[in-house]
């Protein structure tokens, strides 16, 4: 049951017009087809204006790198690959959060990356 | 911590080395819809590189929850010597996928032993159906301490303000009858405690089926996506299609009391 691997948290924010793009990189480096659906609603705003979705994560302490690796291999159940390609060449580790950036923050703790992201979250109306 | 075995032995509380001690899932006995979620039951948590992937329900009735984005998984971790399924608030979250038809009652009792946790508002612990205060549908969340609400086509909703802290360790338990006119009754650690209560409209009607019972998230009117979740934490949880009584209800107390710290 328990696995003896080590994961950390990642932290990923990420505009609206980047967001097919990051689901097909999240479909390539994640478990499954159903990764594509990691960004989904921008519930989180930046000072600047710009609204962001986000998603927090455990993956494995290689994910740092691999996301960086050129030629990343198509998953078996498929992908987008120039898709993946295209938002892969927009991550970076750090923040604050940028509209033609998909910034990661590696850290346990989600809401202190929200504060490295210059992120807070928005509310829908109830 | 694991004496009890999942599956037949723990719905018919029979423990290893132990004849029939009771567990929360011998509730289900006569009842003919609900679902019981335990972390603390081994077997019943899929964990998949990392986070849970899915928490198997241990009434009977197979409304299991999972998730298949992995990112949106929660965690397992460990508190006072007991696991807890754990929310980072936010994009965890789990589903049933099957049809949990509540259609056939007006009644319902839902427990959590819980950690409201830290982060946002909104902390969604339990929500059934596709919108928030949809028609039919109920909640429970830790807005305003503990809340536990009725929808449909008003709502009605009581609010206990009794967390000290946002790593204190609870057992709730909320009784929803919509037949009454009232807001839901919450016991806070075995303990019926009055708290601000909220009414608009009325409620008519059974509960809706062909339902979905969703786990720190709150759902928007499309159903498509979630909009808020909870960072709370969750070692027990189980909803049930009539109102336990107060016997009843002193006996989930204390059996989740170690756990809960009580």
């Amino acid at each position: 049951m328990i696995e003896d691997v080590e994961y950390i948290r990642v932290t990923i924010a990420v505009h609206p017009d980047n967001v097919p793009d990051a689901n097909q990189l999240a479909r390539v480096l994640g478990y499954g087809p159903d990764d594509d659906r990691t960004f989904t609603v921008p519930g989180y705003q930046h000072d600047d204006g710009n609204a962001y979705c986000v998603a927090s994560g455990l993956v494995k302490p290689a994910f740092v790198e691999d996301v960086f690796v050129e030629d990343l291999p198509e998953p078996e159940w498929g992908a987008d690959m120039e898709a993946a390609s295209r938002a892969q060449a927009k991550v970076v580790i750090g923040g604050p959060a940028q509209p033609d950036k998909i910034a990661a923050i590696v850290g346990d703790d989600p809401q202190a990356a929200l504060v490295a992201l210059g992120l807070t979250r928005s509310y829908p109306e109830e | 911590m694991y004496a009890y075995g999942y599956g037949y032995g723990y719905k018919f509380g029979w423990a290893k080395g132990r004849a029939r001690a009771w567990t929360p899932a011998k509730l289900f006995a006569g009842s003919t819809r609900g679902a019981l979620y335990d972390a603390d039951i081994d077997e019943s948590v899929t964990i998949a590189s990392g986070v849970v992937s899915q928490w198997k329900d241990l009434s009977g009735f197979g409304h299991h929850l999972t998730q298949a984005t992995s990112f949106a998984r929660p965690v397992r971790e460990s508190i006072n010597g007991h696991w807890w399924v754990a929310a980072d608030g936010m994009d965890d979250n789990l589903r049933t996928e099957d049809n949990f038809d509540l259609s056939h009652t007006d009644k319902i009792t839902i427990w959590a032993v819980m950690v409201r946790g830290a982060g946002n508002p909104g902390r969604i612990i339990v929500e059934m159906g596709n919108t928030y205060n949809h028609a039919g549908s109920f909640y429970m969340s830790t807005e305003s301490g503990i809340r536990a609400n009725m929808g449909g086509p008003g709502y009605m909703q009581k609010s206990l303000d009794t967390y000290t802290s946002l790593t204190e360790r609870k057992v709730i338990v909320a009784l929803m009858d919509r037949s009454t006119g009232e807001p839901p009754l919450i016991y806070d650690g075995g303990v019926l405690t009055d708290g601000s209560s909220a009414i608009s409209g009325t409620l008519t009607g059974p509960y809706l089926g062909n339902k979905t019972l969703s786990l720190f998230a709150r759902w928007n009117a499309s159903s498509a996506v979630a909009t808020t979740y909870g960072a709370s934490k969750l070692s027990a949880l189980g909803v049930i299609d009539r109102l336990l009584t107060e016997e009843e209800i002193a006996k989930l107390t204390a059996y989740y009391a170690d756990r809960a710290g009580v």
